[in-house]
């Protein structure tokens, strides 16, 4: 009996850490730190777009839980009071003056590099089927290197090669692709963040640089600052309230 | 002047003493002129309806100033390659020394989708302020040539519906597309639920019941906008390939969800029988000596309007090859009728001569009988014409040439100017062939000629 005991206290720990290594795992925690959480988080982004001789600010507050996220505009003023409301696959607008809210893409693109569908939460995991490539190294990081096929049309992008670290588990590199495998856009993460989940502090992405494939010079850098938990109605999320 | 009119008197007298031979050469030369003059109808009316599409209908104007690269850069860099106020003041300032333009219109283009709710559909859309779009479809040119693309249910348009800031006109085929059939007249005026299960048929229908529709696009400073519409009224381009995108709307409506005060391109309408070219010259001689920076386009040019260009070209080089074969029958057939007829009169001239008619004073006489002859004739040849083409014209006939929306009349056009150019050009071969062979038949020697 105790040798039975012994046996499961030492492989249980192995056990688990060979589930944390299957793509779908991966997939799930690398996206808690890009605000794929069950609670209410919320953050500012910054976005710095440039392309050719013109460059961009944006910002927006982002309340998200689960598949729902809210984006208000921040800035600059002329933006402020547009909201993107995403709840589940469906993405809303609404701005001031509008007669009720209009359903867009996530594949829209709303400034410089980046789309509607990546300045809110992550769910990777629920919208993606993932296929183990060979092992890979970004920089010195050695990574787990995922090819994600889009499992509906509704997502931003229809595929991504995604480079997880074998470290910490975090993303730190996403190649934005065609259905046919053509490279679009590459994606580069920093996770400077903390934010406190379940009683853990988790580390919380801090930068995301969003590059034109072939030119390289198009960027977009999505900066995240204040993450938090917090709480939030449901009604928040719900298209009907963005009126009001 | 009294010897003159003798001798036309004595020419149609002949021509009446040989009635029988002549109405044979006048025939030949009557139906050769409704042929040619045929062609040409058909010609005529293609080349107006098209242009009238191109300059009224698709709003070209006669010529349309755009930026310099303009044309090729305004959907890449909208921002960029668009006539700002400035602009727009300073093109004016300096068309009003233009008595032949008949007014100006500022039109400003963008793309984006049009959305339902559950239904998107990209859109190519054209803002044009209410008067000015009401007074190019109501132009007497829109109304004589394509009457039946402002006829129901193309009868509506924006700017009859001066109090909706937000009206827009659709075509019949994105009305198709999106599920969205009414028009503002014919649906309840309130806008439609926001609907978050597109495959609910119920939620569906409700969307299908209201008129009002909402459009996303990339402002032209970059930014993400949409704005509200409602349907005011169905329109037709006229041409297949802008059926499925081709949208109208106010000039301040579309500024407003592009977030600009610029327009696309200045259209240019000219008054009716001003030659477009010759405008074309002297405009932008003045526009490059006095301000630049600007390209300047006529509506025929195959970048304004392909299709027109494109059409016409290959009705001409089809046009001209036909021309050229029924050209040359006409000819043979002329020039043997007047040859056989001339011939037959051998004895005739022989005695002239013998009585002491000059060689010159024979030929003078029998071509004014074949000057009578080709007169009578191509009057003759003008109502065979005339008739023919108004039992075409009443019949009705619809056909669909390909790129053409819908169907187009099939329909031939008359003109004075047509029926002279080709009376001109049957006289021309008629009376230099009877010339030639006259001079050569009244020298020869009286013996041979009495011979017959």
């Amino acid at each position: 009996m105790f040798r039975i005991i012994a046996m499961l206290v030492i492989c249980l720990p192995g056990q688990a850490k060979a589930a944390d290594s299957t793509p779908e795992d991966l997939l799930k925690i690398s996206d808690r730190s890009r605000g794929g959480l069950a609670s209410t988080v919320t953050w500012q982004v910054e976005i710095e777009s440039s392309e050719k001789d013109t460059k961009s600010n944006r910002g927006f507050e982002i309340t998200a839980k689960g598949i729902d996220a809210l984006a208000k505009a921040t800035s600059p003023s002329r933006n402020k009071g547009e909201v993107f409301l995403f709840n589940d696959r469906s993405l809303w607008f609404y701005k001031p003056g509008l007669r009720k809210p209009v359903g867009i893409s996530s594949r829209q693109r709303l400034t410089g590099e980046t789309s509607n569908g990546d300045i809110a939460t992550t769910n990777y995991s629920r919208d993606y089927t993932p296929t183990a490539l060979p092992d890979d190294k970004v920089g010195e990081e050695q990574c787990h290197v995922l090819d994600l096929k889009s499992k509906n049309p509704s997502t931003t992008y229809d595929r991504i090669q995604y480079w997880i670290s074998k470290k910490t588990k975090l993303a730190i590199k996403a190649q934005f692709q065609t259905p046919e495998g053509k490279a679009l856009k590459n994606a580069f993460f920093k996770y400077g963040n903390t934010i406190q989940f379940e009683g853990k502090k988790l580390p919380f992405v801090s930068e995301m640089e969003i590059q034109d494939a072939l030119m390289a010079q198009n960027k977009s850098v999505l900066k995240y600052q204040a993450p938090k938990t917090t709480q939030a109605a449901a009604s928040v999320f719900n298209v009907n309230s963005l009126m009001r | 002047m009294r010897d003159s009119t003798q001798r036309w008197s004595f020419a149609l007298r002949n021509l009446i003493r040989h009635a029988r031979r002549n109405l044979i050469s006048g025939a030949a030369i009557a139906f050769g002129f409704t042929g040619l003059a045929l062609m040409g109808a058909y010609l005529v009316r293609t080349d107006a309806y098209l242009a009238v599409v191109s300059v009224y209908l698709n709003q070209a104007g006669h010529v349309s100033i755009y930026k310099k690269d303009g044309l090729q850069k305004y959907l890449t860099y909208p921002g960029k390659y668009t006539l700002s106020p400035q602009d727009q003041l300073r093109l004016g300032h300096l068309l009003r020394e233009f008595p032949e333009v008949e007014f100006t219109a500022g039109f400003l283009i963008g793309q984006g989708l049009l959305s339902t709710g559950c239904r998107d559909v990209p859109f190519l859309a054209k803002g044009i302020d209410d008067k000015k779009g009401l007074r190019i479809r109501e132009h007497s040119l829109v109304k004589k040539w394509t009457p039946g693309l402002i006829a129901p249910p193309y009868d509506k348009s924006l700017g009859i519906y001066p109090n909706i800031g937000d009206g827009i006109s659709i075509t019949g085929q994105i009305s198709q597309m999106m599920g969205k059939p009414k028009i503002w007249d014919d649906a309840p005026k309130a806008v439609s639920p926001v609907v978050t299960d597109c495959s609910d048929k119920a939620a569906k229908a409700k969307l299908a019941e209201t008129a009002d529709v909402q459009m996303v696009a990339k402002a032209f400073n970059g930014d993400f906008s949409a704005a509200d519409a409602f349907i005011v009224a169905h329109h037709s381009t006229g041409l297949a390939f802008s059926e499925e995108t081709s949208i109208f709307t106010n000039l301040s409506h579309l500024q407003k969800l592009f977030q600009t005060q610029d327009i696309t391109y200045l259209a240019v309408f000219l008054k009716p029988d001003t030659s477009t070219s010759a405008f074309l010259d002297r405009f932008k001689q003045k526009l490059d000596a006095e301000v630049g920076g600007y390209d300047v386009y006529p509506f025929y040019n195959e970048k304004i309007s392909p299709f027109y260009a494109g059409v016409m070209e290959f009705l001409t080089t089809m046009a001209s090859f036909f021309f050229v074969l029924v050209l040359t029958t006409i000819i043979i057939t002329i020039v043997s009728f007047l040859t056989v007829g001339f011939m037959e009169r051998r004895r005739e001239m022989g005695t002239l001569r013998s009585i002491g008619y000059t060689p010159r004073m024979i030929a003078g006489d029998f071509f004014r009988e074949s000057t009578l002859l080709i007169l009578l004739s191509t009057i003759g040849g003008t109502l065979i014409c005339s008739l023919v083409v108004v039992i075409v014209n009443s019949l009705q006939i619809q056909f669909s040439p390909p790129g053409i929306a819908n169907t187009m009349p099939f329909m031939l056009t008359l003109t004075p100017k047509l029926c002279f150019s080709v009376a001109a050009l049957v006289g021309a071969i008629g009376l230099s062939s009877a010339w030639l062979k006259l001079r050569k038949l009244t020298g020869e020697p009286i013996v041979d000629l009495l011979r017959g």
